[in-house]
């Protein structure tokens, strides 16, 4: 069965990927464009397969914190939401990374500020990157371009949340949530035992304490000094994983006069646009950040002594530049392209801001 | 001194830290009737509390228990997935009434009317302790507060809320009670209730709710005597003593 | 092979399935396939439409300007997608509430009566198998029997009675471009 191909949405298969990779439990409210993660996991009731909990809360704010009382029993568990929902998580999602906790937060991102608009956007990447709730912490933030990707990077963020002890996101848009595309679902795994999750997570509030301390989750130290160490400690985690945990792709650098950065969905539109131009004989290439946090520096920095110019294309005002000009200096110029409220650039117009500021 | 003789102890679960509770105030006494029933229960190795932010919020310092910290309100919250996925486990919330009744109004009537199996130690003192002693939901009318200087005013403040009033209406619950342990008496009673909700929590019977009319003797700027006959006289006749809901 | 479409109509017209059945049955031919809609509540009333890619290659963008294909249901829809046929391409579309005919001498132009064979066959929730089956007859990038094993696929076994009415719905689709 493991390897059939299968069609579905992207959303719809961030469900099947969580009921395959032993989820514990997923707590979620209803946001368009997410719904589906929710829906799916509702009719497809695993609680009568691998016994994952499934359980639509009364609120977002509720909803993470479920993920929190999840997590820090030791449990794999995940919530999914759309960018107004997620604002609503930030409180969650910061005691989460200040407990150390691994948990799975999903963000299929739609166009804001405030209500907005149900249509893609990514204009959440600073709330996802520079940590969008309160406190120095990080979350590791991956970015599907695709339905496959979604289904994959559910494990890939349990594994790494878990082996870190830190909260992952996976930082979707509204394109990639709701297209329907081929995918490769993984094998089922077994959810692990309460003995597994003991031995593997000796820190769990499981309340089963036989032969052991007392284990006590919080975030609460009002000794400042123990939790300046605290903060410490979670700097250390972080530079961990921006040592080891850089993730991101190139698509024709290798004779690239000029550069597009871009991630997700864009990233593809993108790849479209490098087609056309190669077509009328401008050398363009790709880097697309699979993770956005860690950011992919040094690959960009290497490229900056390569290329004429840079294109970052995003749906947004301006975001994921930042980070592309930390990396890239301003020995070149560094153009943004980005479409906002929930507009998605075609080809077509991608090519022509490339042209406009570098060519023509 | 012959173990014979002894009549009381600290119970088995009740470390030996200092608690940070003021004199005179009743987290200390329901801390150990929680640490006795646990124990008691022989649920000492299967017991997940949640603890709010408020005054109980080092509660996981004395009880020696598994706990989890919540964020503001948010206790009925983490104990409901706390709870799914460990099943056999004692979970509980011990939470106040700005936690409860304020903050965590959405979390507390969800948990509730979800029938979670869980109990709520609900420590409703009129006022935000911790913080140092604001306006809170069940603050009664003319009380003064940091925050209601001349006296609660329907007209500006609201009124005080009866939060298990609401929690025994709702399906969910199995049991909700109001106590208090002003009194020998009151100390024994709440203690069965305590029991009797815990017992319904493993049972699965759904939501229990054992609301606790407290004091809070610095925050209602009373020595510990004039606090507990200020709430015999002012506290107790607005919020009754007895079972709310026995199912 | 590389074939981009966009459908589009009015939400109800079966746009987004149409496309669905269509990708599903890609799927059976073993292509890449992609299905984008346009989502939310326009698609109850409102107008909807959606991209299909059909290649034997890896698809790039999921969203496209152009389009090979074009399956255009209302006059809204005609005139926004009519100029985003590439030259050489295929517009399919029918004729029923369209008052502004299309015009372009470098394209394909195929009316298709659905709607008044719709009427014939007596059964309103054909409408867009009878489209499918023009598309398919104009542009075979898919067997009929692929879309058949897509649709015995997807739907559930209690509408499994349908098949043959959705079976015949494409074979006249065909018959309607044939006629031309």
């Amino acid at each position: 069965m493991g390897k059939e191909v299968k069609l579905m949405k992207g959303n719809e298969a961030i469900a099947h990927a969580a009921i395959l990779y032993g989820v514990d439990g997923y707590f979620g409210y209803p946001i368009t464009p997410q719904s589906e993660v929710l829906e799916t996991l509702e009719a497809l009731m695993p609680w009568e397969t691998t016994g994952m909990v499934v359980l639509q809360a009364e609120s977002e704010v509720a909803a993470i914190n479920m993920v929190y009382g999840g997590a820090a029993t030791g449990k794999a568990v995940m919530t999914s939401s759309s960018s107004p929902g997620v604002s609503l998580k930030q409180e969650g999602i910061s005691y989460i990374a200040a407990c150390e906790l691994p948990a799975l937060i999903v963000n299929v991102m739609r166009g804001g500020p405030g209500l907005g608009t149900i249509h893609p956007s990514q204009a959440d990447y600073f709330q996802a990157v520079k940590g969008g709730g309160h406190g120095d912490y990080h979350l590791i933030v991956l970015s599907p371009k695709s339905v496959q990707e979604m289904a994959d990077f559910v494990g890939l963020g349990f594994d790494l949340a878990f082996k870190y002890r830190t909260p992952a996101m996976i930082l979707a848009d509204g394109v990639v949530g709701q297209m329907m595309e081929k995918v490769v679902l993984p094998e089922q795994r077994k959810r692990r035992t309460d003995a597994e999750i003991a031995e593997q997570c000796p820190w769990a509030a499981t309340g089963n304490k036989r032969g052991r301390k007392p284990n006590v989750v919080t975030s609460l130290e009002m000794d400042s000094p123990k939790m300046e160490l605290n903060n410490i400690r979670f700097q250390e985690t972080y530079r961990r994983i921006a040592e080891n945990e850089v993730r991101y792709e190139e698509y024709m650098t290798e004779d690239a006069d000029y550069l597009m950065v871009a991630f997700g969905s864009v990233a593809r539109i993108c790849q479209k646009a490098i087609e056309d131009a190669r077509a009328q004989g401008i050398k363009v290439g790709l880097l697309r950040p699979i993770t956005l946090w860690p950011f992919p520096t040094k690959p960009l920095e290497a490229l900056s002594k390569r290329v004429k110019g840079v294109l970052v294309v995003e749906l947004n005002a301006g975001q994921m530049i930042e980070d592309v000009k930390l990396a890239m200096g301003n020995q070149i110029p560094i153009k943004h392209f980005g479409r906002m409220g929930g507009i998605v650039p075609n080809p077509s117009e991608v090519l022509e801001a490339l042209k406009r500021d570098f060519i023509d | 001194m012959k173990p014979e003789n002894q009549v009381a102890a600290r119970p088995r679960l009740l470390n030996e830290r200092n608690m940070h509770y003021c004199p005179g105030c009743s987290h200390g006494v329901v801390h150990r009737l929680v640490a006795e029933v646990i124990d008691e229960m022989g649920l000492a190795d299967d017991t997940i509390g949640v603890a709010p932010v408020g005054c109980a919020v080092f509660a996981y310092n004395y009880i020696d228990v598994d706990w989890i910290e919540a964020a503001p309100g948010r206790a009925p919250a983490v104990a409901t997935a706390t709870k799914r996925l460990n099943p056999s486990r004692l979970v509980f919330t011990y939470q106040g009434d700005g936690d409860l009744s304020a903050i965590g109004t959405a979390e507390t009537i969800h948990a509730a009317n979800r029938g979670e199996n869980i109990t709520i130690i609900f420590i409703n003192n009129g006022i935000y302790g911790m913080t140092g002693g604001q306006m809170a939901p069940t603050t009664l009318e003319g009380m003064k507060t940091s925050t209601t200087p001349y006296g609660r005013r329907p007209d500006l403040n609201g009124f005080p809320m009866k939060i298990s009033n609401i929690l025994a209406m709702l399906e969910g619950t199995c049991y909700v009670t109001r106590q208090a342990v002003h009194t020998p008496a009151s100390v024994r009673k709440t203690k069965a209730a305590i029991r009797k909700a815990f017992e319904n929590s493993m049972a699965g019977k759904g939501t229990s709710v054992v609301e606790v009319v407290s004091t809070c003797s610095s925050g209602w700027k009373m020595t510990p005597v004039a606090a507990n006959k200020w709430m015999e006289e002012n506290m107790i006749p607005y919020y009754p003593l007895g079972d709310l809901k026995n199912e | 092979m590389k074939e981009e479409i966009v459908i589009a109509g009015f939400g109800g017209q079966g746009v987004l399935s149409m496309g669905k059945i269509l990708a599903y049955a890609a799927l059976m031919e073993d292509l890449e396939v992609t299905w984008m809609p346009s989502y939310g509540p326009e698609q109850r009333g409102g107008t909807a439409n959606v991209t299909v890619i059909v290649s034997d290659d890896e698809i790039s963008s999921p969203i496209l300007d152009k389009f090979d294909t074009a399956v255009i249901l209302n006059q809204q829809s005609l005139d926004k997608f009519l100029p985003a046929i590439k030259p050489g391409g295929t517009l399919i579309y029918d004729p029923y509430g369209i008052h502004h005919k299309p015009e372009r001498d470098d394209i394909t132009i195929i009316p298709v009566n659905a709607m008044e064979a719709t009427f014939e066959i007596g059964n309103a929730k054909t409408y867009n198998m009878l489209l499918l089956g023009a598309l398919l007859k104009a542009r075979p990038i898919v067997s009929v029997d692929a879309v058949m094993r897509g649709l015995k696929k997807t739907l559930p076994s209690r509408h499994h009675h349908l098949l043959e009415v959705n079976e015949k719905a494409i074979h006249r689709g065909m018959d309607l471009v044939a006629g031309k």
